[in-house]
């Protein structure tokens, strides 16, 4: 019943043909936002005048031949790219009037290969949670069932791709904040590796694994996406200088890391669709290698003290003097940092910051932070060495299909367990993908492969080969227009 | 051992200073118990043995890139200034520090 | 409560200074603001030093650069490999919540500082360590009521944090030590040395002992002292405090104590003493900082001669007296000025005398630094070198100086006027050879029997009748003249 949607590739071939103009586009986007995003809530701002000016740019750079990769096609980024000019919130209300006076580099390079910008989309508070649901402007619906979660943090985009309200979204992954949402949307979300691309202008949650990226209709998408958006900056000193994202169309035979202890314990509905996927992928000529992670199970653990050791400084900033909430309390000056931060941090934020304090404070640096960074480093080696044997590792990438709203309200940590598989993978600075591999109930299913530092041609490779083979990715969730 | 203390109201008492938080009382209840509930979430990383394991910090082994000692002129105190609630001659205003 | 009756004949200091050192870039050490004091508030601080959302740091190369150049002055080891930790907490000139400093692994570690002090003794302080840092922005307190202005400006200067070993016995070693340190850091050129705007600021770490015991007593440290007096003076304080307290069977507390300059005395800065926990850890934004060879090489060829090497190459090679050779050897380009004099003159002691007198006598009444004399170390070589030859007098090179440092002009002209105008007329001068003659009848007479050497006295007569406004050679030649045609 689904009409394939068109890919980047040929929204551009309509673009340069002229079957469309950008400002046509670009309208008929701003049309389908108007009449389904208030279902989702996935967009957080609209930037309809700088976009429709933008197009009209791209239509005169395509009139003149002067058109770049991505020239003309309408995308949103998510809330925590900062955007010259623009409201970049984090969904927190601690920068709910946060107008950036500079933009991303991400974002810089998306303009300049032509992407036109339409918004931006919902996520949890400061990229903090997997449901979408401490966003500070309400939780994001899934298209494919509006009582149940996208995921998150990057729950807007996953959303808005699936529901094509626009060709593509940045996200941001920091434990599997793109690849678990764009799993639950039914959507390709694309992990590259540390360092790939420049955290420059993204709001910081944990810097060591904090990995800027995209979520996509198709693998091929993704590659283009990220061949705009990657390169080395000289801002961000954990960037890396690497040669240039490619893939090549040729099918070759991989070899494909299977750790079947994580399969084991799935539910039947997510781990039939993933069988069925290896199975395409055998029969594709590629060759199945048993491979064990053996400190995988503490990986989420690991993880968590971490990220929140990191959190707990980051958000350190945020006191209410040069930007941000500032309390009307603010009498003296322990008032006006309590008050303004108490005011402008929701409860997952303040969980976090907390527990982050907890592990890096005197008596549990070692016990906690170091010995958590040690575990890192057998994590990390636990993969280096499955790919001495392998080309691909394939792992699920979500425990569960999407949840139901408010089913996690009891336990935090229930929460976090969504990201097992995920988590390692941010530890491990690796690149990753998430693309669809079936439905349970109606919910997709996302299968996860996972490559070698700066081996991010592997996975567009081996992922556009499964898409030719597959249509899961075509798939669209049905929304009553209004 | 320090990992089987308890988390107990002292110290989230002590956290809330350093991370510079105030609770609501109605959260400090709920609070406390999520941390607790997340520490033993983070406890079993004890179980694991990483004896002559070096920690690591950054996923990748690289090294950091120096800058060149070159100025930019980037400064626009008006754009960066409107983002702040309290101003005075250019100043970032706040409530008055007490000096010893 | 400044105790002044304390028997501190029973007790030993031990001090150790921790001095912040400014490094004099071009740019902020992790971002490209321009390091400066002379802008209103906030023009220099830009997105990274306003700790804006999604900002981050980037190392400036020149500030490693500096700091390696220190670790190889004072032989410490410099680290092949360091690294940036945040130190966590609030205070409202501190924008990212955290400073970046270098806790486990600073860049250089031991070394050691030769400190003269005011006795003439010498003493080879340890250094601890010297990390790398940024520095916070500044609290202007009364400027508003009831508020505290913050600017940004001085937000990610460069620090150096030297820290010495607690092997400082006495104020005057102390401040000596400041002073060494003072002289080293503008000497090489990694700071500007300017203490009233805050380029070096020292803490001192302090605590009495009775003399024989090994153990240190509980110490306090003494925050923000930014000139050498000012760590004499409050140490000085800080010492009789705390043998006044020990003496009366009381305890030191350990804390920070601030010097009050008016008051002369130190005191508690209690209410910030909030038992700090600054939860330090690896900035995950920086990522290890490696000193390649290559890096070595370079601050090794770019290292100057240090001033101790150069103070005892005065007095072994130059045959200069202990004390001129130090004197000479306290300031870089005073001691650049003497080396390009002393190159032309080839006379080190009259060039010393001259660059001690007459150019720091010039110095101090004009209240300008050598850099900005109008007469150049080789002019004063040259001029130094008349003296040698024989061409000017003592008395009218003064005068050559004054008239170089007034009209600009150069020395061979200023030297050749001088002595045209001195005796521009062939007959002043024989008018005044013969009216010394006439005076000197005498010794005229001995002359004339074959005593020549009688003449140098005429000579001198002659130059004293002339108040040295004459050329001597001139004047032996009219001498010899008028005694041969009589």
């Amino acid at each position: 019943m689904n009409t394939p949607f068109p890919s980047i590739e040929q929204l551009r071939t309509q673009l340069t043909s002229r079957e469309i103009s950008a400002v046509e586009l670009t309208e008929e986007y701003f049309h389908r936002i108007r009449s389904t995003s208030h279902q989702l809530n996935c967009f957080v701002s609209l930037h309809e005048d700088s976009a429709l000016q933008a197009a009209r740019e791209a239509d005169s750079d395509i009139a003149r031949g002067r058109d770049r990769p991505l020239t003309g096609i309408p995308i949103a980024h998510k809330d925590i790219f900062c955007i010259e000019g623009k409201k970049t919130t984090c969904c927190s209300r601690m920068l709910q009037s946060y107008v950036a006076p500079y933009s991303a580099t991400i974002v810089e390079n998306l303009e300049n290969a032509g992407a036109i910008c339409v918004g931006t989309t919902n996520m949890d508070e400061f990229a903090m949670g997997s449901s979408n649901e401490t966003s500070a402007n309400g939780p994001v619906r899934n298209p494919w069932n509006l009582q149940h979660v996208p995921g998150g943090s990057s729950g807007g985009s996953a959303a808005a791709v699936a529901a094509r309200l626009v060709a593509a979204c940045t996200g941001s992954d920091t434990g599997g904040s793109i690849r678990q949402p764009a799993s639950f949307c039914g959507v390709t979300g694309f992990k590259p590796t540390y360092g790939r691309n420049s955290r420059y202008g993204m709001v910081a949650f944990a810097s060591s694994l904090d990995h800027p990226g995209c979520l996509t209709n198709s693998v091929e998408d993704a590659g283009r996406m990220l061949s705009a958006m990657a390169g080395n900056d000289t801002k961000d000193s954990t960037s890396a200088s690497q040669e240039p994202i490619g893939w090549s169309s040729s099918t070759r035979p991989r070899r494909l890391g299977y750790p079947t202890r994580l399969f084991a314990d799935l539910p039947q509905s997510i781990a039939r669709p993933l069988e069925e996927a290896r199975h395409t992928l055998e029969a594709a000529g590629n060759t199945i290698v048993e491979i064990e992670l053996p400190h995988f199970d503490v990986a989420v653990s690991a993880y968590y003290v971490i990220a929140c050791a990191e959190a707990s400084t980051n958000l350190a900033r945020y006191d209410g003097i040069r930007y941000g909430h500032r309390s009307k309390f603010d009498g003296n000056v322990e008032d006006m940092y309590a008050q303004s931060r108490s005011e402008g941090f929701g409860m997952e934020v303040k969980r976090r910051i907390l527990t982050g304090t907890y592990v890096l404070s005197v008596g549990h640096y070692d016990s906690y932070y170091m010995k958590a960074q040690k575990i890192r480093r057998l994590i990390r080696d636990d993969y280096l060495r499955a790919f001495h044997q392998t080309d691909v590792i394939l792992s699920p990438s979500t425990p569960t299909t999407a949840f139901r709203l408010n089913a996690m309200d009891l336990d935090p940590t229930d929460m976090y367990k969504q990201d097992q598989f995920t988590v390692p993978v941010n530890m491990s600075g690796l690149p990753a993908m998430s693309v669809p591999c079936g439905f349970s109930d109606g919910l997709p299913v996302g299968l996860q492969m996972i490559a070698p530092h700066f081996r991010e041609s592997e996975l567009l490779e081996l992922g556009i080969d499964y898409q030719n083979l597959t249509d899961w990715h075509q798939q669209q969730p049905c929304l009553p227009k209004t | 051992m320090e990992r089987d203390q308890l988390l107990n109201e002292e110290i989230l008492v002590r956290l809330c200073q350093l991370s510079n938080l105030r609770l609501l009382e109605s959260e400090q209840g709920e609070l406390l118990h999520d941390l607790q509930t997340i520490k033993r979430f983070v406890d079993n990383i004890h179980g694991v043995d990483t004896r002559e394991v070096e920690p690591l910090s950054h996923p990748l082994d690289m090294d950091q890139v120096l800058r060149e000692d070159s100025t930019v002129d980037e400064i626009d105190r008006a754009t960066y200034q409107e983002l702040a609630r309290d101003i005075g001659d250019g100043y970032y205003l706040v409530p008055r520090v007490i000096e010893p | 409560m400044p105790a002044k009756n304390v028997n501190s004949s029973l007790w030993e200091p031990v001090i150790g200074l921790e001095v912040h050192v400014q490094l004099n870039t071009n740019s902020k050490i992790f971002s490209s603001a321009p390091v400066t004091v002379s802008v209103e508030p906030n023009r220099a601080a830009n997105a990274v030093d306003l700790a804006l959302p999604g900002t981050l740091p980037v190392l400036n190369k020149k500030v490693v650069e500096k700091a390696i150049l220190f670790g190889m002055a004072t032989a410490g080891r410099i680290a092949s490999r360091c690294r940036f930790d945040r130190k966590n907490y609030f205070y409202p000139d501190l924008p990212k919540g955290y400073q970046i400093t270098q806790l486990t692994e600073p860049i250089i570690e031991g070394g050691t500082l030769e400190v003269r002090v005011d006795d003439g003794s010498i003493r080879q302080v340890e250094l601890v360590r010297a990390h790398l840092e940024e520095d916070a922005g500044k609290s202007i307190h009364g400027k508003y009521a009831g508020k505290t202005g913050i600017d940004l400006n001085r937000a990610g200067t460069p620090l150096l944090e030297v820290v010495t070993a607690p092997q400082l016995n006495t104020p005057d070693e102390a401040s000596a030590c400041f002073r060494t340190l003072h002289r080293l850091v503008t000497w090489l050129d990694i700071c500007d040395g300017n203490l009233n705007e805050g380029s070096m600021r020292c803490d001192a770490n302090i605590s009495v002992r009775r003399h024989g015991e090994t153990q240190l007593g509980e110490r306090t440290e003494i925050k923000n002292l930014n000139s050498f007096r000012f760590v004499e003076r409050a140490l000085k304080h800080e010492i009789d405090r705390q043998i006044s307290i020990l003496e009366t069977g009381g305890e030191i507390v350990r804390e920070t104590r601030l010097y009050d300059v008016e008051r002369d005395e130190t005191r508690s800065m209690r209410g910030k003493e909030l038992a700090h926990d600054y939860r330090y850890f690896p900035d995950p934004d920086l990522l290890p900082v490696a000193i390649t060879q290559e890096m070595i090489r370079a601050a090794r060829s770019a290292m100057p001669e240090l001033p101790e090497a150069r103070c005892s190459r005065y007095i072994d090679e130059l045959g200069l007296p202990a004390e001129t050779a130090h004197r000479l050897t306290q300031e870089k380009a005073f001691s650049d000025y003497f080396e390009s004099a002393f190159a032309i003159a080839g006379n080190a002691k009259l060039t010393a005398n001259w660059v001690l007198g007459n150019v720091a006598a010039t110095l101090n009444r004009n209240e300008i630094s050598i850099e900005n004399l109008q007469l150049s170390g080789p002019q004063l070589g040259e001029i130094v070198k008349n003296i040698v030859d024989g061409i000017v007098s003592d008395a009218s090179a003064k005068q050559v100086f004054e008239h170089v440092l007034a009209t600009k002009s150069n020395v061979a002209d200023a030297i050749g006027q001088q002595r045209e105008s001195l005796m521009s007329d062939e007959r002043d001068l024989k008018a005044l050879v013969q009216r010394v003659l006439d005076g000197n009848p005498i010794q005229v007479e001995e002359y004339r029997k074959g005593k020549k050497k009688i003449l140098g006295y005429l000579v001198g007569q002659v130059m004293s009748a002339a108040k040295g406004k004459i050329d001597p050679k001139k004047v032996n030649q009219a001498l010899t003249e008028i005694l041969a045609s009589d």
